[in-house]
């Protein structure tokens, strides 16, 4: 193969030739090439032949260009055939000189492969991450958020409210969306398997500004009920699950037992407006349990479910619509004081990232910063390794000059060499990039994000260029100057010395610019570590649980309390079972449950930020968190009953301290606005919320009194082998087949699943930091090894007259140590204040602030660590300096 | 001396080393394009090389100015590859190639007498 591409390259360079004689002798031409290619591979080798095809490349271009010059009359070479031969002749020589100084050339290459590969692989996430899903008009898409007193608390919206809005003249056209998990049956009757659905108006897909091939996006009448219900589905599952039908628009499925019709398939790569969302398939908002005929959700103001999106009508802005949404939910505040007394909606420009937008603002600081600091590492290297270089070479330049080398060609000869490191450093950081990207897909298990685009690859190879360009011209510029050239002929050729200042201050900088990086990494490892040994406050150990979506599955309001009591009596008389309990939520579950509560009777501003879970009777025996006074839930704590709740011990202390919490009464709501007292009937020992994070003040309510369509089974259990998991699935599907294959799961799966992340992105930091310590490390090593080249008579000296090897070396180590600690200095400052930025806002990741102090220190060792090692290498060679030999010298 | 030089330069100014390196490999023999790559490099003991881009360029030149001629392939010649000219030096061919040796010859002597070609004289 390689061979028929060098023919076929051979072939395409014929075309030189004037097409009389191409056609001519084109063909033996070709033939000769060939033959002779072949023969050198058989005979002497693959080098041998190597050489003689870029030789006969260039004679094809040469002889083909000048009979075409004899055929024009013009028998001299134009500009551009001299600029191309000058060209030519530089890269042959670069090569060479390259070739020569070839730790000078790899470490350069590794400089600018590593980082500029880092920086590619940065950018492309952040450009895949930031870019709208595929078939997305984002020009005058709207987020359209409900505020609470103005604030935007992250709240959906209730139906009637959104019925309101999409009625009202806003100037922006709404559509609502909701997602929800449904069974998938095709026709031919195959398993039952989840997909994720999205229950959307009508109008979604145009007021996303998209369009549906093939097939055809929903129509207005389909907001209405109709007989078999439209759905669009994703190209995904037309390709993975619908075997790529090509006949797919028309044909049915079967989705929670009801026969839809197949109307479109979405753009390649389209899986929901928002980052995050995996849709299957969309089908129409009527659909929704909550919107049964009769259902009342469907008036109910104090439901929020549904969230909205928006679009800007032809001329109109986002400020007229604003306006426009504030008259409205001002009209609904004064006719439904009960619901929207506080209530207020904004429409904010559409971001794929949607809500909680703010985290991601800091993930992208992080990101940005880490390109920063990979560029910077590496431009300072190069440069380092550059000046270097030049210094070392100054005789090689003076000597060139003096053979009559001008001084426009000695400055294209030196920038010549550093086009062909950018243009090779160029190419390999897009492997680099390319690779690295691969393995954090492998590693994450996803697929292969997109890939790099031509774009981002031609940025990278642009940097380089840019980079190695103006790293170059100033030493070339520098050492081409006629008066150092005189000047240094007097000299003994040490005339280096002048640019190592600067160089110095670059490779101090490199040991600094770890640092930060280091330091996140550290705090990262550090959370994963505190995962493994904290303890909660309950028994994670023979904890299961099965997250069941009721609603989803359409079972209404009334039927929940029912079917959870039969299914927990059911699951109690498995073997190994020890007990089990009814939860909306688990600790560590990572699921969000923040709320507020006071005591009963004071004012808002007096609540405090808790998290709240809906609980039955056994839960804390199941949990395996200690009942400290009073009881835990019982039977009897239904609808009707007293309103209770227990409390965590420091949430008492919290609320009433040192007056004893029991009996007191406290006041708390799930949407924050209809608040109820409570009266507090136990207390438990502290334990952990959703995250590991999470403070442990938390408060329990009963579940029968406060009822919820997401709940979850508990059970607590002898083991966690795999016989019991399914045992437990077969009883939920015992009592309901037609139910969606339930997931049944260990809380260390799904502590797991958050520790996970946390590993990953540990593992990210961590090489990245790796390889910009690597880098670093060559820098440090070009450094000091310049200056024991340069002081080989020195140490010579100070041998002579008898300093002792060891001497010596620490002479030599303390020069690298000496260079790096103003860096090492710095960088510890930058990394004291990037940490404190991300602690303060990335709280959950990294609770704990102390450990920052121990993660900087043990940072700054690594980074002296790696200087010392680096420097190392020319103190052993130092070492062996023969004094009279380094006399000798000049 | 200066005046010969320059007329012997003179005439042939045209003569380029590929084109007298191609009158040298073909000898009295009829060759085509390849086997003349072959047979340069064999001749001079690998020193010396043409290559295909080059070695068509002149013989194009070469048959134009009267220096070879250009047969058909012998009978029943099998190439396993296109059909192959062959190529025969001329009369003029092999007078110009003569010129040029001895113009070379004249250079050489006066090497040889500064004793630049140790072994030699």
């Amino acid at each position: 193969v390689p061979g028929q591409l060098a023919d076929r390259f051979f072939a395409l360079l014929l075309k030189s030739f004037p097409c009389q004689q191409r056609t001519r002798y084109g063909p033996e031409m070709l033939d000769a090439f060939k033959r002779e290619r072949m023969a050198l591979v058989r005979d002497q080798g693959l080098w041998s032949a190597l050489r003689f095809v870029v030789a006969a490349y260039r004679d094809v271009v040469v002889a083909g260009w000048s009979e075409r010059r004899s055929e024009a009359g013009r028998p001299e070479r134009t500009r551009l055939e001299g600029l191309f031969f000058g060209i030519w002749k530089d890269v042959k020589e670069a090569t060479r000189s390259l070739a020569r100084a070839w730790a000078f050339a790899l470490v350069c290459l590794a400089s600018l492969a590593i980082g500029l590969g880092i920086n590619l692989a940065i950018v492309t996430l952040l450009w895949i991450s930031l870019s709208p899903p595929p078939g997305v008009e984002v020009d005058g898409a709207l987020d359209v958020v409900v505020t609470t007193r103005g604030l935007n608390l992250d709240e959906p919206w209730s139906f009637p409210d959104f019925e309101d809005v999409k009625r009202a003249d806003t100037g922006m056209e709404v559509t609502g969306w909701v997602v929800g998990l449904r069974s998938l049956r095709t026709e031919d009757g195959a398993d039952d398997e989840r997909v994720s659905a999205m229950y959307v108006s009508a109008n979604y897909f145009q007021t996303l500004g998209m369009g549906i091939a093939p097939g055809r996006a929903f129509v207005p009448e389909e907001d209405d009920v109709v007989g078999e219900p439209p759905v669009v589905v994703s190209f995904d599952m037309w390709e993975n699950r619908l075997g790529a039908d090509p006949q797919v628009v028309g044909r049915s499925l079967i989705l929670n037992r009801t026969v839809h019709r197949v109307i479109g398939v979405t753009p390649r790569g389209f899986s929901g407006h928002a980052a995050g969302q995996d849709v299957d398939a969309w089908i129409p908002l009527w659909e929704h349990p909550r919107l049964n005929p009769g259902s009342d959700f469907r008036y109910d103001r104090s439901a929020s479910w549904l969230q909205v999106l928006g679009r800007l009508e032809e001329g109109v802005e986002s400020v007229q619509v604003n306006g426009a949404l504030g008259a409205v939910m001002g009209g609904l505040a004064e006719a439904h004081p009960e619901t929207n007394e506080i209530r207020g909606a904004q429409a904010i420009q559409y971001t794929k990232q949607g809500r909680g937008d703010e985290d991601w603002w800091i993930i992208k600081k992080i990101f940005l910063a880490m390109e920063v600091m990979a560029l910077l590492i590496v431009s300072l290297n190069v440069a380092g390794m550059v000046l270097v270089r030049s210094a070392t070479r100054e005789r090689e330049l003076a000597l060139r000059m003096a053979l009559g080398s001008s001084r426009l060609r000695l400055v294209r000869y030196l920038m010549t060499e550093s086009a062909l490191l950018a243009i090779i450093g160029g190419l390999l950081s897009l492997t680099v990039g390319w690779g690295s990207l691969r393995l954090l897909a492998w590693r994450i298990g996803q697929p292969f994000p997109g890939g790099l685009t031509l774009t981002l690859a031609a940025q990278s190879l642009a940097w380089s260029l840019v980079m190695m360009i103006l790293i170059g011209l100033s030493p070339a510029l520098k050492f081409s100057r006629p008066e150092i050239l005189r000047a240094l002929k007097d000299d003994g050729g040490v005339g280096g010395r002048r640019s190592s200042r600067i160089h110095r201050i670059a490779t101090s900088l490199q040991a600094g610019v770890a640092l930060p990086l280091l330091v996140i990494t550290g705090m990262v490892l550090q959370s994963s570590q505190l995962l493994d040994e904290g303890d909660y406050g309950f028994q994670p150990h023979g904890l299961i649980v099965s997250t069941l979506d009721l609603a989803g599955e359409g079972y209404a309001d009334e039927e929940v309390a029912p079917f959870m009591r039969r299914l927990r009596e059911s699951v109690a008389a498995l073997p190994g079972v020890e007990s089990v309990s009814v939860a909306d939520a688990v600790p560590l579950d990572y699921g969000r449950r923040d709320h507020r509560v006071s005591r009963a009777g004071e004012f808002e501003a007096a609540r405090i930020p808790i998290q709240g879970t809906r609980a039955t009777e056994g839960y804390f025996e199941t949990i395996g968190t200690p009942i400290l006074s009073g009881r835990g839930f019982q039977s009897g704590d239904v609808a009707g009953s007293e309103a209770v709740a227990v409390i965590t011990e420091s949430l008492a202390e919290r609320l009433w301290p040192n007056q004893g919490a029991l009996g007191q009464r406290a006041s708390f709501s799930f949407d924050r606005r209809n608040y109820t007292d409570l009266t507090v009937v136990g207390i438990i020992g502290d334990v952990v919320g959703s995250s590991h994070e999470s403070a442990s003040a938390n408060i329990f309510v009963s579940q029968w009194q406060n009822p919820t369509q997401r709940t979850n089974l508990v059970v607590r259990a002898s083991s966690e082998d795999a016989a019991l998991l399914s045992a437990v699935r077969g009883a939920i599907l015992e009592l309901d087949d037609d139910l969606t294959q339930p997931q049944v799961v260990t809380s260390q799966t799904l502590m797991d699943g958050q520790k996970g992340g946390i590993h990953d992105l540990s593992l990210f930091f961590g090489g990245i930091s790796a390889l910009m310590l690597f880098l670093a490390a060559i820098g440090v090593y070009g450094v000091v090894d310049f200056a024991v080249t340069n002081r080989t008579r020195e140490i010579g000296v100070r041998m002579a007259v008898g300093a002792s090897r060891s001497r010596v070396l620490i002479l030599v180590l303390m020069d690298g140590v000496k260079l790096a600690i103003p860096g090492i200095a710095g960088g510890s400052l930058l990394a004291v204040v990037i940490s404190q930025i991300i602690l303060a806002s990335m709280y959950d990741y990294f609770g704990r602030t102390a450990v920052v102090w121990t993660v900087l220190g043990l940072s700054v060792g690594a980074a002296l660590g790696v200087v010392l090692l680096a420097s190392s290498i020319p103190a052993r060679r130092a070492t062996g300096v023969h004094p009279i030999e380094a006399l000798k010298g000049d | 001396m200066a005046s010969g030089t320059t007329s012997s330069s003179e005439e042939h100014r045209q003569l380029k080393p590929a084109i007298y390196s191609i009158l040298l490999a073909l000898g009295d023999g009829e060759m085509h394009g390849y086997r003349i790559m072959k047979s340069l490099s064999d001749k001079s003991g690998g020193r010396e090389r043409i290559l295909p881009g080059t070695l068509y360029a002149s013989l194009a030149r070469m048959v134009e100015n009267g220096m070879v001629e250009e047969l058909d392939p012998p009978e029943g010649e099998v190439s396993g590859g296109p059909q192959r000219r062959y190529y025969r030096r001329t009369e003029l061919g092999r007078v110009v190639a003569r010129a040029e040796s001895e113009r070379l010859r004249a250079l050489l002597e006066l090497a040889v007498a500064q004793d630049l070609l140790p072994g030699i004289g």
